[in-house]
């Protein structure tokens, strides 16, 4: 009778030993391979956090003489790492005029002062797109009539509505702007949208007449571009916002903005917007050490377990290894039997972990990670930087990571646990098959 | 022509407590032998070396002329000789056809039958037969091992005095008709009546008794 079938004997003969024994391999077997599947599927949330989160940074061109012009943006849009995604502002103060060069009423009540020259001037914002101004992001301002500003237009506006109630003035209608200074640098736009604002302003009383809401008009960058700098057919601003692929690359990406030519970089400042996703991957990075440790835990804690159960269940066998010795069976071929009898269980054990993986494994990576996405969520906002009503945590694309068990995973717990098999029955079955045949006799006599 | 030869066998737990001094023995197969000797005086650990379970401190043991250390103790355990134990011995998760089929060079069904056991008693579990059953089953199982020297430790000491007759004379046919060299070990005078060689051992020495 080969070990073989002698193994299979002893495992359908000892029924209560041998499903002890699959059920703590399966559990090991599972343990191992839910981990290693979350393990695997942290990579997959890292690239939602990347998309999600996405890092850029701000070039800050406030005392550069003709702030930042195309060429140098175009430049910068060709650096390895950017997403394409950018956003240009500009900020300006301007007179305002009817069609006819009259001047317009603005508010004044509430100012803390009228400066001189500003009696019938108002902030300009010039924004990529209108709706993406932290006006409308942040402070409540909402558009009730027209649209919003694009990238594409030129010459177009957006009024108050009790700046346009208080002129006269709805959508279609001209008005120009004039540089407060430069008396003679006037330009004339077209009101496209009105909007108001929901929530009251919190400096009323202490903001000049300019600053308050109902005298705050929004432009396009090409508008603001002439009122600033003084640019015909080209689109200069202040400030530009460039989004990046990783935001790991941001370092790298800045030091290769700040080496482009031609441009006085010490009047620029460049500051970096990644803290969101630094915040995510921290505590991502939090979650695959959790998962790594219990990867070893379960690892070391199974080996132990097993060759325990293994050195109690072969001590009760010293008997049987006795006899099989006696009658000239090798050390070996014993050995091999033993190994066998716990590689047959394994083999089943593995087969259904698998399933009973996939099952749960997804269940508890979501857990897992809608905890790492609330950590994320909550650390943005006690940051300050608080989410627009649309990044629900589900935003983050963690809620859409997939925990399920790939080949490679399961190859590697194949590996992990034949190895624990081998290691566990060598550690178990040394002291036993070490004696002499005749001194296992003597202890079964 | 003997088959099994003992020269000069010493052998002691300790450097001075000896157990066995200066064994010399030579065995022919065909015949039954018995060693008689009080409890502790080292006649298991003679059946021991002879079987290859152990080595001795000093001396050789040789089966048909090769010193059985040479050939290796397994392999000398596997081809040459079976054991028959007083406990039986049996692997307890297996029927008897099993037990057998453990060291299998003859077909266990014929040999099992040849002892006594029926066709429905070979394939319960062992621990269901009777004593006398079990130690049958270790006859059984020592026979299809197809070795030409068995070495039986007190193969009677826990049977009853009907059963160890039966077991004697099973033996003794192993000896007589199978051509086998059959070594008992034991206490019993009954047995080692019924053997062709009797011997003693005393005081760690071998005295032919017959």
């Amino acid at each position: 009778m080969n070990g073989l079938k002698r193994a299979w004997l002893h495992l359908i003969r000892k029924k209560g030993t041998s499903l002890l024994l699959f059920f703590f391999l399966l559990i090991m077997a599972t343990l191992l391979l839910i981990c290693l599947s979350i393990q695997s599927a942290t990579g997959t949330a890292n690239a939602n956090i990347k998309k999600a989160l996405m890092g850029y940074f701000t070039i800050n061109a406030k005392q550069l003489d003709g702030g930042i012009d195309e060429k140098t943006r175009e430049k910068i849009l060709e650096i390895d790492g950017l997403s394409g995604k950018y956003k240009l502002r500009t900020y300006s103060y301007a007179s305002y005029y009817d069609a006819a060069g009259n001047p317009l009423e603005i508010d004044t009540e509430g100012a803390l002062e009228i400066p001189e020259g500003y009696e019938n001037a108002g902030k300009i914002v010039a924004n990529s797109n209108s709706k993406d101004d932290t006006y409308f992001t942040e402070a409540g301002f909402e558009l009730i009539e027209g649209r919003g500003i694009t990238s594409d237009d030129k010459n177009k506006v957006l009024i108050h509505e009790d700046f346009a109630a208080r002129n006269n003035l709805s959508i279609g209608d001209t008005i120009m702007l004039g540089d407060v200074t430069e008396k003679d640098r006037i330009i004339e736009a077209t009101v496209i949208g009105i909007f108001t604002n929901t929530e009251e302003q919190d400096s009323l009383g202490v903001a000049p007449s300019y600053d308050l809401y109902d005298n705050i008009i929004f432009t396009d960058l090409s508008t603001a571009s002439y009122l600033l700098y003084g640019t015909i057919g080209k689109t200069n601003v202040e400030y530009g916002d460039f989004y990046v692929d990783d935001p790991d690359e941001l370092d790298r990406i800045m030091k290769e903005v700040q080496e482009i030519e031609d441009v006085t970089w010490e009047n620029c400042t460049l500051t970096r917007y990644d803290n969101d996703y630094q915040n995510a991957k921290e505590s991502l990075a939090g979650l695959q050490n959790i998962v790594f440790i219990a990867i070893v835990a379960v690892f070391l804690l199974s080996l132990a377990v097993l060759s325990l159960f293994l050195v109690l269940r072969l001590r009760g066998r010293i008997h049987e290894t006795g006899i099989y010795l006696a009658m000239g069976i090798s050390k070996g071929a014993v050995l091999l039997q033993y190994l066998l009898e716990v590689v047959i269980i394994a083999i089943i054990a593995l087969v259904l972990s698998y399933g009973v993986s996939s099952a749960i494994g997804n269940k508890i990576g979501h857990s897992l990670f809608s905890q790492v996405t609330t950590e994320t969520y909550e650390t943005v906002e006690l940051n300050g930087n608080e989410l627009e009503k649309t990044n629900e945590p589900e935003d983050l694309g963690l809620s859409k990571v997939e925990v399920s068990v790939s080949a490679q995973d399961y190859q590697i717990v194949w590996g992990l646990m034949m190895g624990i098999c081998i290691v566990s029955i060598t550690l178990a079955s040394y002291p036993v098959l070490k004696m002499k045949p005749k001194n296992i006799l003597s202890q079964m006599s | 022509m003997s088959i099994m030869e003992l020269k000069n066998i010493w052998y002691g737990y300790d450097s001075r407590k000896k157990v066995l001094k200066g064994i010399n023995l030579m065995l022919e197969a065909g015949k039954m032998y018995a060693i008689l000797g009080p409890s502790g005086c080292g006649k298991t650990t003679l059946l021991s070396l002879m079987g290859g379970l152990d080595s001795p401190s000093q001396g050789q043991v040789f089966y048909e002329g090769q010193d059985i250390e040479k050939e290796g103790l397994s392999n000398h355990r596997k081809k040459n000789v079976a054991f028959i134990f007083q406990s039986y011995n049996l692997i307890d998760y297996l029927t008897p056809k099993e037990n057998v089929a453990l060291t299998c060079k003859l077909p266990p069904g014929p040999v099992l039958e040849k002892v006594g056991l029926t066709e429905e008693e070979s394939k319960r579990n062992v621990l269901k037969l009777s004593g006398g059953q079990q130690q049958r089953v270790a006859i059984a199982r020592a026979l299809a091992a197809d070795a030409r020297i068995i070495l039986a430790d007190e193969p009677t000491g826990n049977l009853d005095e009907e059963t160890a007759e039966e077991i004697t004379r099973i033996l003794k046919e192993c000896a007589h008709q199978m051509n086998k060299c059959v070594v008992v070990v034991t206490h019993s005078n009954e047995l080692a009546k019924e053997a062709d060689e009797v011997f003693r051992l005393k005081k760690g020495v071998l005295i032919h008794g017959k």
